[in-house]
């Protein structure tokens, strides 16, 4: 199989290049889900997909993760469906999404007459966007150009052993190539802080991810638990520490340029840290409720696809971004193999090795950025999740400037 | 499989079952005598109670108690040194 190097992408007025044109339709508070859903709905696989917020009460990273999320480069139109009496800022992202250059249009449900009427408004702007983007402009895009997150969830025994750490050569290769790279999870690098901290480019910044393990450690204690679900133990993890030495594997070994938040984008290429876990005392309950937080959130840093690794078996995809699962376990490959797209546990079972398998990932994303459907796509999976937090900005220690890696 | 030369685990690569038996990386014949997914640990060699637990050469947490080659290692006798779980239980067959 050839591996493209180059394909068709979508041009940004920002400069960056988005391997989908999908239209995203977000609705501002729960309430106006069930419009946004019953909008999207008869498009079926035509790329109109549903995100939002469900909160009433406003709250700065979910308003920041939207105007992200919306002005990603894989988003090419984007339909906002409003109650109207929500608190959550509409005007401001309607025009933030307006000033990215993309069409965008607001329904506010209570002054359109209703379900019904807004409904029908906006399948009909959809329809029309629709129509549009079919014959959008294309132009060629590198691996240079590309954004990767890598997630890891359903983790067991075996995830340590291929799929993390075939994710992490992979991660080396993509790097190697010129590529982003994010990885996250500080919350299962407890135990492994100094040699996180030991992979930064400058000794400021290996001292803000130690502080960022550290919040992480004091968080989930005060969460009561850390992250950890019995589906991991079943699959023979036993302790926090053992499974963080597997997640932590995902993110290879290059050199760490800088430390993110949701809604940040890396300043350059090579591989950064998403710190997900909310600043401040804890509040909001589990920074993590599920797996699809956290991919929107390595979205919301411009990531064009993610890299979704698990043990147990996760079917998950999610809007906006391309999921490619990596599937750790041979037992479980053999019941899922229609959801997951790499078989890592033939590692175990076969003479291939963590190097081959990172092969056929690289050109899996290859693959998906020129256009592939993942196994989550073809079968519809559009999960996404947006919940409540808060982050103070990120210091100038995160993202070292470039003079600083010829001082260290 | 051993994953580092330092390590005092093993883990399998393959689903057991009570009954099945093979042969240990350091000799003798290791008799299984619960149901295990792959990705389980079992001790490579004889652990005593406080001693470290290394997996890929790195600390994974204190054995609580000692543990004989080929014997099952889990939240029964093994423990976090960063935050115990308490929540995940391990009933004497194995499972949760």
């Amino acid at each position: 199989m050839t591996v493209p190097s180059e394909w068709l992408a979508y041009p940004r007025a920002d400069g960056r290049k988005g391997i989908r044109n999908v239209v995203a339709v977000a609705y501002l508070v729960e309430c106006a889900h069930h419009v946004a859903r019953e909008i999207a709905a008869p498009f079926g696989d035509d790329g109109v997909h549903v995100i939002g917020f469900p909160g009433c009460y406003p709250n700065k990273y979910a308003s920041r993760m939207l105007e992200s999320l919306c002005t990603h480069p894989n988003v090419g139109a984007v339909l906002l469906v409003s109650l109207g009496c929500e608190s959550l800022p509409r005007a401001d992202l309607h025009a933030a999404v307006a000033a990215s250059g993309r069409p965008v249009e607001t329904l506010v449900i209570q002054d359109r007459g209703g379900t019904r009427s807004t409904v029908a408004a906006g399948r009909d702007w959809v329809k029309a966007q629709l129509f549009g983007l079919h014959g959008a402009e294309r132009v060629a895009m590198s691996i240079d150009e590309l954004v990767v997150g890598t997630v890891c969830g359903g983790s067991d025994g075996t995830s340590g052993l291929t799929a993390n750490p075939a994710v992490g050569r992979a991660f080396d290769r993509l790097v190697g190539a010129g590529a982003t790279c994010i990885f996250e999870e500080t919350l299962e690098m407890v135990g492994l802080e100094e040699h996180v901290a030991a992979r930064a480019i400058t000794a400021d910044l290996g001292e803000e991810l130690r502080r960022s393990i550290a919040k992480a450690e004091r968080y989930s204690v005060a969460m009561g638990y850390p992250s950890f679900a019995t589906g991991n133990a079943t699959g023979g993890l036993t302790t926090i520490e053992e499974k963080s030495l597997g997640a932590y594997s995902k993110s290879g070994t290059a050199a760490v340029q800088g430390l993110i938040k949701p809604g940040d984008l890396p300043e350059r290429r090579g591989l950064y840290l998403l710190d997900v876990v909310p600043d401040g005392d804890a509040r909001w309950g589990f920074p993590n409720i599920n797996d699809n937080v956290e991919i929107a959130e390595l979205i919301s840093c411009g990531s064009h696809l993610i890299l979704f690794t698990t043990g147990r078996g996760s079917v998950v995809g999610s809007a906006i971004a391309p999921v490619i699962k990596v599937c750790a376990n041979p037992d479980t490959y053999a019941r899922l193999s229609e959801d997951m797209d790499v078989d890592a546990g033939r590692i175990l079972t076969t003479d291939s090795t963590l190097s081959d398998v990172a092969g056929e990932i690289c050109e899996q994303v290859a693959t998906v950025a020129a256009g592939g459907l993942t196994a989550s796509e073809a079968l519809g999976h559009r999960e996404f999740v947006l919940g409540y937090k808060s982050f103070e900005p990120i210091g100038p220690a995160c993202h070292p400037a470039p003079l600083a890696m010829a001082q260290t | 499989m051993r994953l580092a030369e330092a390590d005092n685990i093993v883990v399998l690569t393959r689903a057991v079952a009570p009954g099945d038996a093979f042969e240990g990386p350091e000799g003798g014949i290791w008799t299984m005598t619960a149901k295990l997914d792959a990705g389980n640990k079992l001790a490579a060699v004889s652990i005593a109670a406080g001693e470290r637990i290394l997996k890929v050469g790195v600390p994974i947490g204190t054995a609580t108690q000692a543990i004989e080659p080929g014997v099952h290692v889990h939240s029964h006798n093994l423990r976090s040194d960063h935050i115990p779980i308490d929540r995940v239980e391990v009933r004497g067959d194995g499972s949760l």
